[in-house]
C-alpha cells in the first residue's frame, strides 16, 4: 500500500476508534430518545401554553396534555437529569439537541415569544414536575408580567409555590462575530475575575439542588491555564479579589494552586484542565444542606460526591472528578490506598490555603513559611512527596504573602515565591514599612536576591 | 482412495473434511460433536449485515461556492470536510465510502495549500468566509459545518499550509463526534478543540449563546424586597438576583459559614525546606497515573467508594441515587472489553453489606451488569481467532440470575458475526445442562441459521438427544440446518434409520446436502441405498446433475456394490432397444458411467471407456481419457496391491 494510501487507512482507523469510544460514551439510543422525547417536551408546552389563549386552566381540556407532559417530563428526567429547555433567535433546544421542526406547518419559535413576554430565555426543570406543579407553571407562564422585572417576578412566584427546582433564565442569543473573542492575552486579572462570577453562579445552582454543568467552569479553567503559563507563583498564590467571600476565594486559590503543581508535575493541558475543573468543584459539598443544615465537616466529601454524581454522561474527567471529591482530604498513606493524583494535588493546595488563608478577625493560623515547614514534614504521610516537593520548589522558603521582617529594620511581604531554584529564600517582596515604621509613598519592590535579608518571619498575631 | 478419486471429492471448505469410514464391525459410540470457534462447522460466514445507509442526497449537499480560484479552491476543501464529517453518521467506520471521503479531503486541502498557504477562515452562522469570499454556505441547520461550528462559540479558524496530516484529522474527528451525538455537559467543540493542542491550527471563540444583557431588568433592593414580601434583608438563599457586589455575592453562596473549613490541619513537627529537584523518573510515574489506561480501574474505584457511602446508614446516599452512574460505568466498561474490570464491580456489589431496603435494588443492579444488552457487548468483544472463551465471561455468566438460557437465546438470535455465536453457544452449553427439552423446542422454533446453531448446542449437551433431534428435522429443515445436522449424524452411531434419512437427503435440494449423504452412504456401503443411487443418476438422466455430482453418484454405486455397479454402466454404455438408445443417448448417463468405470479394475472396465471415448463429443471423450489415465494407476496400485 502506498504510503498515502497509508495514511488514509491510519486515520479512518483512528477516527474509527475515536467516534465509537465517543458513541459508546454517549450512548446513541440515548441521543434518539432525547431528540424524540425532546421533541414531544417542547411541543407539549407550546401547546399547554397556546391552550391557556383558549381555556381557563381548570378547564378539563388540559387534563390529559399536562398528564402527559409530567410523563414525558419524568422520561427525559431518568435519562439526563436536569431538563433544560432554551430558546435561541427561532430556534429551540432541549439539552443542547436541537429540536427539529416543520416550519412551513409548525410555529414553535413562537415558544420563544411565549416565553419572552417575562423576559425568559429558557427553562430548567432540576426536578420531575407533578399535575399540579405543571399546571402552576403554566399559569404562571400564561399570566401577565410584572413590567420591568418580569422574570425575577416569576422566579420569585415559583419559588414561593415550593418550585424553586425550576430555573429560569434570561434570553440568549448567539455571540456575533466582532464581539471579544477569548485569546490567551487577556490579563490574568480579568480571568480570574470571571472565573469568580463562574463559580458563583455553578454552587449557586448547586446550592438550590440543580444539576452541576462543568462546561462553562472548564471553559474558564482552559483560559487559566492559557493565561497562568508565565504567571509566576506569586500571582497564583495570591488573592486578587477580597471582596469575594472566604469561600471563593478559597476555590479560586486552590484550583491556581493546583494548576501550579500540576503543571510543575508536567501534566498535559487537557490534563490540567480536568484538575482544574475538579479544583472548582473539590469543596461543593460545604454548600450542601441536609435538612436545612449544613453538612457536618467530616462528610463534605461524601456530600460533594451525592451533588456531582448527579451529572449525566459519563466523561473520564467526571470519574476523575468525583474520586478527587471524595478523596482529597485522605492522607497519602491512607489504608484505604493512595488517594488519585487529583486528590493528592488538591490536598496539598487545599490545607495550604486553609493553613495561611486570612481569616477576618483573626489573621491566617499559620504564616506561610511556617504552614510549608509543618506540610513539609508531612511528606509521605498526609502528602505525596514528590508532589509536595514541587510545592515547595515553586513557593520558595517564603511563599507569596509572608510577612517577613528584613536586617534593615524594614517590613515587606513576599509576592514572587521562589522564581529560580538558586532564589529559592530570596523573593521578590513589596515594602509594607520602612525601617522606621513608617508606610512607603509609593509602591516599592525589595528583591531580595540583590539586597537585604530576612531576619525574621512574623507570625499572625505580630502584626 | 487414490488422491484423483480424492479430487472428485472435494466439495470445498464448506462442507468440512471427508469422515473417516469406521472400521469394519465397529459400532462407533454418538460422539460429541465438537464446537468449533469462529464458526467452522457453517457453510460461509454469516455476513454482518451492513448497515443499509441512507443513499446521501447529494442534491441536497453542499454546493461548492466562490468566485475566484482561491475561493473555489478553499470552497471544495470545505465541502469535502463537511462530508467527511457527517460520513460517519451515514455509514460504519470502516466503510469504504469514508475511505474515498478521507482521501478527497487529503486532496482538496493540500491542493489549497500548496497553490494558496494559510486558509483563514471567518465563521458566520451559515458561512464560513476568507477574505470577504463566501467559501462555505449551508443554510440546513442538521448539515451545516458552519452552523455547528458557530454554535458553540468558534468565530475564526486558521489552517496554517504546514499542518499536518494528524491535525486535520483531529479536528475532523472533534467536528464528527459533534455530529454523531448529544453533548455532554463537559466538552462542547471549542473545549474539544483547546484539548487538541493544536500547533498548526488556531481557533478563536467565544461563548456559543449567551444570555443577553439584561438591561431591561433592573432589580433593586427594594424591589427584591417588595417581590419577596420582606421588608428585611434577603434571605441569603437562591433569588436569582442579577445585581453586583458582595451582597449578592454571598446570597448567591447559600450562606457558606466562615468556618467552612474546620477542622484544620494541626500538624506539629516542621523540617527546613530546601528547593529539591525531583527524579524524572517520579515525574514521569506521576503523569501516567492520569492516562488512559488508568481509567477503568479509576471507574471501579469510584463505583467502590459510591457503593460503600451507600451502604453506610449514617449517610443519607440511596443506592437509588447510584444507579444512573452506575450504569454509565458499566456501559464504558463494556464498550471498552473490560471483562475483569466488569467482574470487579459485580464482585464489589455483591460482597457490600447493603442496607435491607437496597437489597431487592442490588440485585437488579447485578443483573444490569448481565442484562441482554450488556451480555451480547461482552459477546461481542470476543476478540475473533480466540480458541477457547475467557475464563472471566464464563464466570460472569455463572452470575446470571434467572433464566441464563433465556438470555442467552435471545442473543444468540440477535447476533451475527461467527465468533460472537460461537461464544453464545459455548455459554449456552456451559450452562444449558438440564434444559435440552427447552433448547430442542427452540430448535424448531428458530429461524434457521439459529436452529442450526441451537442444534449444535443439543449436541454438546446430550448428544443422543442431538442425534434424535437432527434425524427428526434433517430431511425438511432448511440448507443451513441440514448441514449441522448431517455433522451430528455423521458423529453418531450408525443405523438403519440414518441411512434412510441420507437416502432422502439425495433429493434434497442443495447440492452439497446430497453430496455429504451420499458420501455417508458410501462410507457405510449401504447395498440397499444402491438402486437409489443409481435411480438418482437414472431418473434426471444426468440432465439435472453438475458434473461433480454425477460422478459422485457413479463412483458411490462402485464403492458400494462394485459387481452391480459394472453392470449397470454396461447397461448405460450399450443400451438395449430403441427406446433405451434415446433414452440413454444423454450424455449424462455415459459421463457418469465412464466415471465408475474408471473405479473398477480390470480390462473390460478399460474397453467400455474407450467404447463410449469412440462416440463422444470432445467434453465426453476428453473425459474418458482423463478415467483412463486414473484406471491405469488404479491398475497399477491393484497390482502392487495399494
Amino acid at each position: 500500500m502506498a504510503p498515502e494510501q497509508d495514511d488514509i487507512k491510519v486515520a479512518q482507523e483512528r477516527l474509527g476508534r475515536q467516534l465509537e469510544r465517543a458513541r459508546s460514551a454517549e450512548d446513541r439510543e440515548l441521543s434518539r430518545q432525547v431528540r424524540e422525547v425532546g421533541e414531544q417536551y417542547a411541543r407539549l408546552l407550546y401547546g399547554l401554553l397556546r391552550m391557556t389563549r383558549l381555556h381557563a386552566l381548570d378547564n378539563q381540556a388540559f387534563e390529559v396534555p399536562v398528564q402527559e407532559w409530567a410523563r414525558v417530563h419524568q422520561k427525559l428526567h431518568e435519562v439526563l437529569g436536569t431538563v433544560h429547555l432554551i430558546c435561541v433567535e427561532d430556534q429551540v433546544y432541549v439539552n443542547d439537541v436541537r429540536i427539529r421542526f416543520d416550519m412551513g406547518h409548525e410555529h414553535i419559535e413562537a415558544l420563544g415569544a411565549d416565553l419572552r413576554r417575562h423576559n425568559v430565555g429558557g427553562i430548567s426543570c432540576n426536578e420531575p414536575l407533578g399535575p399540579d406543579q405543571i399546571r402552576f407553571l403554566i399559569t404562571a407562564l400564561a399570566a401577565k408580567p410584572v413590567p420591568g422585572a418580569a422574570r425575577h417576578a416569576l422566579q420569585q412566584k415559583l419559588n414561593d409555590h415550593g418550585l424553586s427546582s425550576i430555573e429560569l433564565h434570561g434570553p440568549f442569543r448567539f455571540r456575533m462575530k466582532g464581539e471579544r473573542t477569548r485569546k490567551a492575552e487577556r490579563a490574568f486579572l480579568d480571568v480570574y475575575q470571571q472565573s469568580a462570577s463562574v463559580v458563583t453562579e455553578a454552587y449557586k445552582n448547586l446550592a438550590a439542588n440543580r444539576m452541576p454543568n462543568p462546561l462553562p467552569v472548564r471553559r474558564l479553567v482552559n483560559e487559566l491555564i492559557d493565561n497562568t503559563r508565565k504567571v509566576g507563583a506569586g500571582e497564583l498564590a495570591r488573592e486578587h479579589d477580597e471582596r469575594l467571600p472566604a469561600y471563593a476565594r478559597h476555590i479560586l486559590m486552590v484550583t491556581n494552586l493546583s494548576l501550579m503543581i500540576g503543571r510543575a508535575a508536567g501534566l498535559a493541558d487537557t490534563t490540567l484542565g480536568d484538575l482544574g475543573v475538579a479544583g472548582m468543584f473539590h469543596d461543593v459539598g460545604v454548600s450542601v444542606l441536609e435538612d436545612g443544615y449544613a453538612v457536618p465537616y467530616a462528610r463534605h466529601t461524601t456530600a460533594g460526591l451525592r451533588t456531582l454524581m448527579r451529572q449525566r454522561g459519563f466523561h473520564e474527567a467526571k470519574v476523575r472528578r468525583l474520586l478527587c471529591v471524595v478523596e482529597h482530604h485522605r492522607p497519602y498513606d491512607s489504608p484505604l490506598g493512595k488517594p488519585t493524583l487529583f486528590a493528592r494535588i488538591i490536598h496539598i493546595a487545599d490545607d495550604y490555603d486553609i493553613l495561611t488563608r486570612y481569616r477576618a478577625g483573626h489573621g491566617p493560623i499559620l504564616a506561610q513559611p511556617d504552614a510549608l515547614a509543618r506540610m513539609a514534614a508531612q511528606g509521605g504521610a498526609a502528602y505525596d512527596p514528590h508532589l509536595l516537593t514541587l510545592f515547595i520548589n515553586r513557593m520558595g522558603l517564603f511563599p507569596p504573602g509572608s510577612l517577613l521582617r528584613l536586617a534593615s529594620g524594614r517590613i515587606v511581604v513576599s509576592v514572587s515565591g521562589a522564581r529560580t531554584p538558586k532564589t529559592f529564600a530570596r523573593p521578590a517582596c513589596r515594602l509594607l514599612r520602612n525601617s522606621d515604621g513608617s508606610k512607603p509613598a509609593e509602591a516599592t519592590l525589595v528583591d531580595l536576591a540583590r539586597e537585604d535579608k530576612v531576619v525574621r518571619v512574623m507570625k499572625p498575631g505580630d502584626w | 482412495m487414490s488422491s484423483s478419486d480424492e479430487s472428485l471429492w472435494d466439495l470445498g471448505e464448506e462442507a468440512g473434511p471427508a469422515p473417516t469410514p469406521p472400521p469394519p464391525g465397529a459400532v462407533p459410540s454418538p460422539a460429541p460433536v465438537p464446537l468449533e470457534p469462529s464458526g467452522g462447522n457453517l457453510p460461509e460466514e454469516r455476513p454482518v449485515a451492513p448497515r443499509t445507509p441512507p443513499q446521501p442526497d447529494e442534491s441536497a449537499d453542499e454546493e461548492v461556492v466562490g468566485t475566484s480560484e482561491l475561493g473555489r479552491a478553499a470552497s471544495d476543501a470545505l465541502v469535502t470536510l463537511g462530508r467527511a464529517a457527517r460520513s460517519y453518521l451515514l455509514y460504519e467506520p470502516d466503510n469504504e465510502a469514508i475511505r474515498k471521503f478521507l482521501d478527497d479531503m487529503k486532496t482538496t486541502f493540500w491542493a489549497f495549500f500548496e497553490r494558496f498557504g494559510v486558509l483563514r477562515l471567518t465563521i458566520r452562522p451559515w458561512e464560513m468566509v476568507l477574505g470577504s469570499e463566501v467559501v462555505y454556505l449551508n443554510r440546513d441547520r442538521e448539515r451545516s459545518l458552519a452552523f455547528r461550528l458557530f454554535r458553540d462559540g468558534v468565530r475564526r479558524l486558521v489552517i496554517h499550509p504546514d499542518v499536518p496530516w494528524e491535525e486535520i484529522t483531529q479536528l475532523l474527528g472533534i467536528l464528527s463526534i459533534r455530529y454523531v451525538g448529544i453533548r455532554q455537559q463537559e466538552d462542547d467543540i471549542v473545549t474539544l478543540l483547546w484539548k487538541a493542542g493544536f500547533k498548526k491550527i488556531e481557533v478563536d471563540s467565544v461563548e456559543g449563546f449567551v444570555p443577553e444583557d439584561d438591561e431591561t431588568e433592573v432589580v433593586d433592593d427594594a424591589m427584591m424586597a417588595d417581590l419577596a414580601g420582606d421588608t428585611g434583608a434577603g434571605d441569603g438563599g437562591d433569588g436569582g438576583g442579577d445585581e453586583g457586589g458582595g451582597t449578592s455575592m454571598s446570597m448567591l453562596y447559600g450562606g457558606v459559614a466562615e468556618g467552612f473549613d474546620v477542622p484544620w490541619p494541626e500538624f506539629t513537627q516542621r523540617i527546613p525546606l530546601a528547593h529539591t529537584p525531583v527524579d524524572e523518573a517520579a515525574l514521569v510515574e506521576l503523569q501516567s497515573e492520569e492516562s488512559n489506561v488508568a481509567l477503568p480501574s479509576q471507574c471501579v474505584r469510584l463505583l467502590r467508594e459510591i457503593l460503600e457511602v451507600a451502604c453506610n446508614p449514617v449517610e443519607p446516599l440511596d443506592l437509588e441515587d447510584a444507579v444512573p452512574i452506575l450504569r454509565e460505568i458499566r456501559d464504558f466498561l463494556l464498550s471498552e472489553g473490560l471483562l475483569s474490570s466488569l467482574l470487579e464491580v459485580m464482585q464489589i456489589i455483591q460482597a457490600l453489606p447493603f442496607r435491607e431496603k437496597d437489597l431487592e435494588r442490588r440485585a437488579e443492579l447485578l443483573e444490569a451488569f448481565t442484562d441482554e444488552r450488556a451480555l451480547s457487548r461482552i459477546i461481542r468483544s470476543v476478540p475473533a481467532g480466540v480458541r477457547e472463551v475467557p475464563a472471566e465471561l464464563m464466570a460472569l455468566v455463572g452470575t446470571i440470575p434467572g433464566n441464563r438460557v433465556s438470555l442467552l437465546l435471545s442473543i444468540l438470535r440477535s447476533e451475527r458475526s461467527n465468533t460472537a455465536r460461537w461464544v453464545t453457544r459455548s455459554l449456552l452449553v456451559s450452562v444449558g445442562a438440564g434444559h435440552q427439552l427447552d433448547l430442542s423446542r427452540a430448535v424448531r422454533e428458530s429461524e434457521p441459521p439459529v436452529a442450526a446453531d441451537l442444534l449444535q448446542v443439543v449436541a454438546a449437551l446430550d448428544p443422543e438427544r442431538g442425534r434424535r433431534l437432527a434425524l427428526e428435522i434433517v430431511v425438511d429443515a432448511d440448507v443451513e440446518v441440514q448441514l449441522q445436522a448431517l455433522t451430528i449424524i455423521e458423529h453418531s452411531t450408525y443405523d438403519q434409520a440414518v441411512g434412510q434419512r441420507l437416502a432422502r437427503l439425495l433429493e434434497a435440494g442443495s447440492v452439497e446436502i446430497r453430496l455429504r449423504s451420499l458420501r455417508m452412504l458410501e462410507t457405510h456401503r449401504e447395498r440397499w441405498a444402491f438402486h437409489t443411487v443409481a435411480a438418482r443418476l437414472q431418473g434426471s438422466g444426468g440432465r439435472d446433475l453438475e458434473n461433480r455430482e454425477l460422478d459422485a453418484l457413479a463412483l458411490a454405486m462402485v464403492r458400494i456394490w462394485e459387481e452391480r455397479a459394472l453392470h449397470t454402466f454396461l447397461g448405460w454404455i450399450k443400451p438395449k432397444g430403441l427406446l433405451e438408445r434415446v433414452k440413454l443417448a444423454q450424455v449424462g448417463l455415459k459421463r457418469a458411467a465412464v466415471t465408475g468405470l474408471s473405479a473398477i479394475p480390470g480390462e473390460q472396465a478399460e474397453e467400455y471407456i474407450r467404447l463410449v471415448a469412440k462416440t463422444a463429443n470432445e467434453e465426453l471423450h476428453s473425459h474418458c481419457m482423463q478415467c483412463l489415465v486414473r484406471h491405469r494407476r488404479l491398475g497399477m496400485k491393484v497390482d502392487d496391491g495399494t
